[in-house]
C-alpha cells in the first residue's frame, strides 16, 4: 500500500518497508484530520507527531476492503504461530512480552510491538509485521498464522479464563485500528472480526505484570491446545 | 410516536454479540460499542424502520408473546435507557 505523509519527521521508521511493487490501496491524513485530532493528544503535541499516530488508522480503514486490518496489541511468534497482546495502550503489553522473553527466551520472536497487520482469508488468518513497532520499537520481519489472542487486564491477582466468542467481541472490536467515519466502515470491521473469533481462541489474562502471569498464560494456552505434546 | 435515533450508529452481530458501534462523530455522543441483548437488537432495528411506539409494541406482542403492556413497557423501558445515553433525541 502507498502512505503519503506531509511531514518527514518519522520517515525512517517506513524504511524496511518500502517496495517498487504497485500500491492496491492509499492512505494519509490531511492537515484538516490532524487538526480534528489534535483534542485527543496532549498539550504540544507537534503536527508530525500527530500525522504518524493517525497514519496506521488511515491505512486500517483502506486495508478493510481487501480483508485486511490494523490491529492495536503486541504480536510475537511461539510455537510457528502469531499471539497477540490486545489492550488499551500503557496496559501492560509490552511487559508482559518481556516477561515471555524472559523466561522462554529463544522459543518467541517479536512480530510486531504495536500494531500488526492481520489478514483474514478462507484459508485462516495471518498476522504480517507493519511500521508501528510502539515506542519500544520492536518487531522484525516475520509472518505467521494467528494462534491466539490474549486480552490483558492489570490485577492485584493472576488469573486467565477462555473467552467465549461473544464475551471477548467488544474488547477485540475496540482494538481495531480504523477511522470509523461510516457505519460501513464500523460493519466492514465487525465482519472481520466476526470471522477471527468464529476460528481463533481468545484469552483474559488478569495479571501483577509479574513473572508468574507469564507462566500461567503460557502454561495455559499448552494445556489447552498443545495437550497431546506435554 | 416516533423517535429520531442518532446517526452514524450500526447495530452489529459478531459471533453472537449484539452490539451498537459508532463512528467517530456519533462518540461525541454515545460510546464507541454498547452491548445490546437479542431483545434489544429487535427493537433497535425497528428504531431504524422509524417504526412507532405501537408498531414496536405490537410486532413485539407476536414475536415474544406476550401480553400488549408488558411488550410496551418493555421498549419503553429501553427507549429510556437509549435517551439517557444519546442514542435517541429527547
Amino acid at each position: 500500500m502507498e502512505l503519503s505523509f506531509e511531514h518527514a519527521d518519522y520517515l525512517s521508521s517506513y524504511d524496511g518497508f518500502l517496495t517498487e511493487a504497485a500500491s492496491a490501496a492509499q492512505a494519509n491524513v490531511p492537515p484538516e484530520e490532524v487538526a480534528a485530532a489534535r483534542k485527543f493528544y496532549d498539550d504540544g503535541a507537534t503536527d508530525a507527531y500527530i500525522e504518524e499516530c493517525e497514519i496506521s488508522r488511515a491505512a486500517g480503514t483502506a486495508l478493510l476492503p481487501f480483508g485486511r486490518a490494523v490491529f492495536h496489541g503486541a504480536a510475537f511468534v511461539w510455537r510457528q504461530k502469531a499471539w497477540i497482546f490486545a489492550a488499551p495502550s500503557g496496559t501492560g503489553k509490552t511487559t508482559q512480552y518481556r516477561l515471555w522473553k524472559l523466561l522462554f527466551g529463544d522459543e518467541i520472536q517479536m512480530l510486531c510491538g504495536d500494531k500488526p497487520v492481520i489478514e483474514i482469508e478462507h484459508g485462516g488468518t495471518t498476522v504480517f509485521p507493519s511500521p508501528w513497532r510502539g515506542k519500544e520499537n520492536m518487531g522484525n520481519r516475520i509472518t505467521a498464522p494467528l494462534g491466539g489472542i490474549i486480552i490483558l487486564e492489570q490485577e492485584k491477582e493472576n488469573s486467565i479464563r477462555r473467552l467465549l466468542p461473544r464475551e471477548a467481541a467488544g474488547r477485540i472490536y475496540l482494538q481495531f485500528m480504523f477511522s470509523r467515519k461510516t457505519k460501513e466502515q464500523l460493519l466492514a470491521v465487525c465482519s472481520l472480526e466476526h470471522r477471527i473469533l468464529s476460528t481463533i481462541p481468545v484469552w483474559l489474562l488478569k495479571n501483577r505484570g509479574d513473572e508468574a502471569s507469564a507462566m500461567l498464560c503460557r502454561e495455559t494456552i499448552e494445556k489447552e491446545l498443545y495437550a497431546d505434546e506435554i | 410516536m416516533k423517535y429520531n435515533i442518532l446517526g452514524g450508529v450500526a447495530l452489529a452481530s459478531v459471533c453472537d454479540e449484539n452490539m451498537l458501534v459508532a463512528t467517530q462523530k456519533a462518540t461525541e455522543k454515545v460510546p464507541a460499542i454498547k452491548k445490546v441483548n437479542e431483545t434489544g437488537a429487535f427493537v433497535w432495528r425497528m428504531l431504524e424502520q422509524g417504526k412507532s411506539l405501537e408498531e414496536m409494541a405490537a410486532e413485539a406482542t407476536v414475536k415474544y408473546e406476550i401480553p400488549p403492556e408488558e411488550s410496551r413497557a418493555g421498549i419503553l423501558d429501553f427507549i429510556k435507557e437509549l435517551k439517557s445515553m444519546g442514542y435517541i433525541a429527547q
